[in-house]
């Protein structure tokens, strides 16, 4: 009696101690499963509308999706994870009303290191590279490309400029970015990832794939293409972003 | 609702070949409606290359006579959400999202006055950006007639005052 009374006082914390092992060992091999189907899709996507079609090595998130107009830009930049470090070499700012190039700027010294993104809740990715821009950038919508010296390139980072005072418009259009973000599986999960204790705490500081994952529909583009056809009708377009309120457990629903 | 499914199952529900082929694209109700201005009569579909019915689609069941189906929903809540004076502008096939009921036809794009004021018309599908990236220039006309007839109306303009 004694010995079996033994032998269950080291199986019961033996067998705790390997449960924690795995479900841990569990979520980090789903997160790298994901991070490397990402890295593959957006591969797929790319190839599939013959846009951009080499290979993105660079990703990236602004801190903020909007800026107030004469504020400073920041962005956030990493390397793929499986490349090596880089430095990188310039950023390049285009209008998405017309798609010109309106702001480059020589960025060398600064380092894009090769990072698997942190977390999909908190703080998200957690980039280290910070860059900031001092721009003069008027009100409208934009992205940004990085390079760096391997003659890599970023992903386009999408951001809108807010304008300090509202003037006349004829559309406003509202981009669907709790959409993207609610979609977005970098960091490990996403909004409907089947696990309950994760679905509210999606971070917006996680790079959003700018022709929009594997539906093809939950990144900028989709929109960006009403925007320039408005614009091309000849309407003055005012871009704007979802809102949300923190709610007590659910950071924001905002999805559709 | 979503359209996809297999042709196979979509003929044995009772649908033609023909009809499961211009599934993709939608099929003009109100001719003369000036969303439609410029778009020849005798050609109602459009969006089927540039795959205008794709992923998702929000719309009404449509009766024989082609009129929205009100008794679908006697029994259940949505009866009270379906506005008395929409107006069914174009149609498309769709496969129910719960996938019970055969592939149907449905009232995709919409017009509305609410009573609170206001103008809207609901253009169905998510796929309308497929319309402007493929360069479908017979659907694309649709997207830039419904944009200025939006700018035109009155009562939307009101809204915004």
């Amino acid at each position: 009696m004694t010995k079996t009374r033994i032998a269950f006082a080291l199986i019961f914390p033996l067998l705790i101690t390997v449960g924690i092992l795995y479900q841990y060992r569990f979520i980090e091999v789903e997160k790298a499963y994901y991070q490397t189907l990402l890295f593959l899709q957006s591969r797929e996507l790319r190839k599939k509308f013959h846009i951009d079609t080499e290979q993105k090595d660079l990703v990236g998130y602004p801190e903020n999706i909007s800026f107030p107009e004469g504020n400073s830009l920041i962005f956030y930049i990493a390397r793929n994870p499986g490349l090596s470090s880089s430095k990188l070499k310039s950023v390049e700012i285009f209008r998405i009303k017309d798609d010109t190039s309106v702001f480059q700027e020589n960025i060398s010294g600064k380092k894009a290191i090769s990072q698997v993104c942190a977390d999909y809740k908190e703080n998200g990715c957690d980039f280290k590279t910070r860059i900031e821009l001092n721009t003069n950038l008027t009100q409208g919508s934009y992205y940004a490309q990085f390079a760096d010296e391997s003659e890599g390139s970023s992903e386009r980072i999408f951001f809108i400029i807010l304008p300090n005072k509202l003037k006349k418009y004829d559309i406003t259009i509202v981009y669907p970015n709790f959409t993207w973000n609610a979609y977005t599986r970098v960091g490990g999960a996403s909004f409907y990832t089947s696990n309950s204790s994760r679905k509210y705490r999606l971070s917006l500081k996680r790079p959003i794939f700018y022709l929009g994952g594997p539906d093809e529909t939950h990144g900028p583009y989709p929109t960006v293409l009403f925007e320039q056809r408005f614009w091309s009708l000849g309407y003055r377009v005012l871009p704007t972003l979802c809102r949300g309120r923190p709610r007590k457990k659910r950071l924001f629903r905002g999805a559709y | 609702m979503q359209r996809k499914t297999s042709e196979e199952t979509a003929l044995q529900g009772g649908l033609l070949k023909k009809d499961y082929e211009n599934a993709s694209g939608m099929n003009i109700l109100t001719h003369d409606h000036p969303i439609f201005s410029g778009i020849a009569k005798a050609e109602p579909e459009f969006g089927q290359q540039s795959e205008l019915i794709f992923l998702e689609v929000d719309g009404l069941p449509l009766t024989d006579q082609m009129e929205i189906d009100r008794e679908r929903f006697r029994n259940d809540l949505r009866r009270n959400v379906i506005p008395k004076n929409i107006k069914p502008l174009a149609w498309s096939w769709i496969y129910p999202y719960n996938k019970e009921q055969p592939m149907q036809k449905v009232s995709v794009v919409n017009e509305y006055w609410p009573d609170f004021g206001g103008h809207v018309l609901n253009m169905g599908s998510i796929g309308w950006f497929n319309v402007l990236r493929r360069n479908d220039e017979k659907a694309t006309k649709i997207v830039d007639n419904s944009v200025r007839y939006m700018m035109e109306s009155s009562s939307a303009k009101k809204l915004t005052k």
